[in-house]
């Protein structure tokens, strides 16, 4: 391969491009964590509302945060020479935009379409899309987070907008419901499967391209991760030298954990092989205990775009239930408190939250630890595979002992229901390539 | 398993007698439900071997017998006279009077409606689901032909169906018993009827666990027949009734047949009865008159489309209906879990033990707090809790009254001996401000609101994106 990363990644953007420009009704593009999807994203929206006809763009999204998200990068966009675009941002009536973007002169922000009209690209969450009028119609629309977004979140967007370019994770969590799901369970096109997955059901025929090249994961992650959870392999785009993180620890704190992240990119702290419940006072002790270890210690970020130090916000915590969230959270305040931080200084969250997002270094509660059985839950790939694909720099890894275990000994209970394709990545093949990487970075 | 419900089993394992898991009726009890009991034959469940049925626990329940299961014609015979009886149950409940709905206009709605009890929910499945489906489109040109009443019970039956959660047209015993009442046994055995009556009210002399195994000794409470009872009496029986020469002979066979089924099922008659029973004696809950009235207007919608002929049901959902099927599905499992913590102090417990609703006597009360709003000063009061379980959700959280469901708490700040919350909704303007709680109550906080109504996009056709390929059409000849 003689292509560099950067070639490879502008030939994909390319090709989407040539499909859209050729009339294809769908086309689905697959990307690995961080590889520069909501720049793609953003990239399309711009051609193709700054063509000729000048026909405004519909954005859908998932989240608030990921339209908002949006918003700012395509307002970065213009401050940084590409060519500048009307955004319209279209929310719920108890909507309120956040304050560094909320009186921008490029962004208009309303709950009605109608006052939108100049805008060239407008950006929704997707149950926002669903109220708007249906009478609107569309020629083209881009749906952002397709494998994260129900497929009966597509209906409405199938009634307005004639063509679409999907794009998504494939390894991330998928949708799913409280509600008892029994009766839609291996019927074709249930309203639980992805958006994606329907669209490669009801049209088989589309393009689908995949991105070559994580931006976000660094060199020592972004093979783990393409092994552990993915079908179509991908790179890193920054070599070994680009990213590495220097510490300079203070001697009355113990930061072997630390010291090992920065050295390598992964550390992983095992407790004692206990039997807990999901909310083991020791993992959110530890949790906490590293996070202010990564405080106190002077940490300096080298990467591809320079220099600087590491700041509260550069670090995150995933976790798998809320409750978890909740406990690391208090537990976080009563450290940050300490170093004189505001009690929200870092983000503790779940994976489904922190889906899409990045951190320089983040801190995962293992889904396994400390369980007896290895539930469907837990043992989701997609869940493992958001909470180690989240950093720039290093992931720290807590968890119970005994993984191993409770991976040989628990069989698979859940029902196979006739007509549901299989998931293309297995858990327990995952969690057994992760836990193999992680046991040569034991602290 | 939350901690409390782990609790509670191993108390009731110790006591060796069912614990009360509610303080309230969490289902509707009709003044006249209809018991339904069956049988089908093992390895056919579109088989039926037996129905008994009956709306008097006192009197003797009609019964419908199938002495060779494979005839189709006997099966539509026997289907006929059971859907004739449910037709006329059914009809007792087509009174409609004048309702206003939420949004003011009013509409006619059924004064009551129907109440199905069955053994378990595998009985249930089993008579809405497969036999509803079966018979709900037969012809009455197929051979054997049904009586024209068949296919017409098959569509109430299909009603009954997949009904909400919180919804009490359809009560499976087993179903109500263990929302109330929590055993020392595996929720699998919870499934045997008469094991789990023997920890909820095992008789004299006998201890829950001594009573559960009595239980497990007596015939299954259906659809499955005992397979040791199948082959020592049924198999003999129907292998008589088809040798016997004579009318005469087969309807003698035939007595004995009905007598030894009567035997079987005779006594998960009187557990659905028990059952009813038991569960009555607790105080209904709140909120479950209103769940009732969701069940009356569903049931006036049915009604209505059968009057009108419209009643239409299909195997398989559009993508349209599924999506809103599942909507609905949500929006029901949301609230029903809502509702019963709020009616139910023993259900919010188990939310106050998992830190996820607090539990506190109130410090003090600042009414007149105000904070800076986007525009001017607003009226945002903060109460201070002393908790009484210890609370350690962060700071942003948000809480409700469960005494005013609309007054919503922001947690500041947690410590082991205080909780700081501002209100932020509910009571913070001075017509309002009387629901503040005082100083010195004991109130609870739970996560729990007022369903909000969200409007559902409005569309009937199945979009682009959600039709299948067409086959490629053949040539025209």
């Amino acid at each position: 391969m003689s292509l560099t990363a950067a070639e490879a990644s502008r030939l994909a953007l390319e090709r989407t491009w040539a499909a859209i420009e050729d009339g294809a009704c769908t086309v689905l593009v697959d990307s690995p964590p961080g590889a520069g999807k909501s720049t793609l994203v953003r990239e399309i929206g711009r051609r193709y509302a700054l063509r000729p006809l000048r026909q405004q763009v519909p954005v859908v999204v998932q989240t608030n945060d990921q339209a908002d998200d949006m918003v700012r990068c395509f307002l970065r966009d213009g401050e940084s020479g590409l060519p500048a675009i009307t955004v319209g941002r279209l929310h719920s009536a108890d909507y309120v935009p956040p304050p560094d973007i909320a009186a921008h002169a490029s962004v208009t922000f309303s709950p009605t379409i109608n006052t939108l009209r100049n805008c060239l690209v407008v950006v929704a969450t997707a149950a926002k899309w669903a109220m708007v009028d249906h009478s609107n119609e569309w020629p083209f629309a881009i749906v952002d987070e397709a494998y994260q977004m129900r497929s009966d979140a597509l209906l409405p967007i199938g009634a307005m907008m004639a063509r679409l370019l999907l794009v998504g994770d494939p390894g991330q969590l998928a949708p799913f419901t409280i509600a008892d799901d029994t009766r839609f369970r291996g019927r074709p096109l249930s309203p639980v499967e992805t958006a994606a997955t329907t669209i490669l059901t009801t049209h088989p025929e589309t393009t689908r391209i995949p991105l070559p090249v994580s931006w976000r994961l660094p060199h020592h992650a972004a093979k783990v991760i393409s092994n552990a959870f993915y079908r179509a392999p991908f790179t890193s785009g920054t070599d070994v030298s680009a990213r590495r993180l220097e510490v300079q620890c203070h001697p009355s704190n113990t930061c072997e954990a630390v010291l090992t992240a920065a050295r390598t990119g992964w550390a992983y702290v095992e407790l004692d092989d206990i039997i807990m419940p999901p909310n083991d006072q020791e993992a959110i002790f530890t949790l906490a205990r590293l996070v202010r270890d990564i405080l106190k210690a002077q940490i300096h970020v080298f990467d591809e775009r320079g220099s600087r130090p590491l700041v509260p916000s550069d670090v995150a915590v995933g976790v798998t239930h809320r409750d978890q969230r909740d406990h690391v959270r208090t537990a976080m305040a009563g450290v940050l408190r300490k170093l004189g931080l505001p009690y929200n200084a870092i983000t503790v969250d779940t994976a489904n939250v922190l889906q899409g997002r990045e951190f320089e270094i983040v801190l995962v509660w293992h889904p396994l630890s400390g369980r007896r059985d290895a539930s469907s839950f837990h043992l989701d790939a997609g869940r493992l595979c958001v909470l180690l694909s989240r950093h720039r720099q290093a992931c720290i890894v807590v968890s119970r002992a005994g993984i191993r275990d409770q991976l040989r000994t628990h069989p698979a209970t859940d029902p196979v229901w006739l007509g549901e394709s299989a998931p293309v990545t297995d858990g327990w093949h995952s969690h057994l390539t992760i836990l193999d990487h992680l046991e040569a970075h034991r602290v | 398993m939350d901690t409390l419900h782990t609790y509670l089993a191993l108390r009731a394992a110790n006591e060796r007698k069912a614990v009360a898991k509610v303080t309230r009726r969490h289902v509707h009890i009709s003044p006249r439900p209809m018991v339904i009991i069956g049988y089908h034959l093992a390895g056919d469940i579109g088989a039926p071997l037996a129905l008994i049925w009956g709306t008097d626990r006192t009197a003797r329940p009609h019964s419908v017998v199938v002495a060779e299961p494979r005839n189709r014609q006997l099966r539509f015979d026997a289907l006929e006279t059971f859907g004739q009886s449910l037709v006329e149950y059914l009809s007792g409940y087509v009174a409609t009077r004048l309702e206003s709905r939420s949004s003011g206009e009013t509409e006619p709605v059924c004064i009551d409606a129907p109440q199905i009890v069955v053994a378990n929910p595998a009985t249930a499945e089993w008579l809405f689901g497969i036999v509803g489906r079966f018979t709900r489109s037969l012809s009455a040109a197929g051979d054997p032909a049904p009586a024209p009443i068949v296919p017409l019970a098959g569509k109430h039956l299909s009603f009954f169906h997949n009904l909400l959660p919180g919804s009490s047209l359809v009560l499976p015993a087993t179903e109500i018993l263990s929302t109330h009442w929590q055993t020392g046994q595996l929720p699998s055995e919870d499934l045997n009827l008469s094991a789990l009556l023997g920890w909820i009210a095992p008789g004299e002399g006998l201890d829950g666990p001594a009573a559960a195994r009595q239980g497990e000794d007596s015939p299954p409470a259906g659809p499955l027949s005992d397979p040791n009872w199948d082959a020592r009496k049924l198999s003999p029986l129907i292998d008589q009734w088809h040798a016997a020469k004579t009318d005469e002979a087969q309807s003698a066979v035939f007595g004995e047949l009905d007598a030894e089924i009567r035997e079987q099922l005779d006594h998960t008659w009187e557990d659905c009865w028990r059952a009813i029973h038991l569960v009555n004696t607790l105080p209904e809950g709140d909120r479950v008159a209103r769940r009732w009235e969701r069940d009356r207007r569903a049931w006036t919608r049915h009604h209505l489309t059968m009057e009108t002929g419209t009643a239409r049901f299909r195997n398989i959902p559009t993508p349209v209906q599924s999506a809103k099927t599942l909507g609905v599905l949500e929006q029901a499992t949301t609230e029903l879990q809502a509702e019963m913590a709020l009616d139910d102090p023993l259900v919010m417990a188990a939310y106050v033990a998992s830190g996820e609703a607090l539990s506190a006597k109130v410090i003090s009360v600042d009414a007149t707090r105000t904070i800076p709003g986007p525009r001017r000063q607003v009226r945002r009061p903060l109460v201070i809790f002393e908790p009484l379980l210890p609370f350690t959700r962060p700071a942003g959280t948000t809480l409700f009254l469960v005494s005013a469901p609309d007054v919503e708490f922001e947690i500041l700040s947690a410590t082991g001996d205080e909780v700081r919350a501002q209100v932020n909704k509910g009571a913070v303007s001075s017509s309002t401000l009387s629901r503040l709680p005082n100083p010195g109550d004991n109130v609870v906080l739970s996560p729990f609101t007022k369903s909000e109504f969200y409007p559902r996009p409005q569309y009937d056709d199945v979009p682009w994106t959600h039709r299948l390929a067409e086959p490629a059409e053949e040539d025209p000849l």
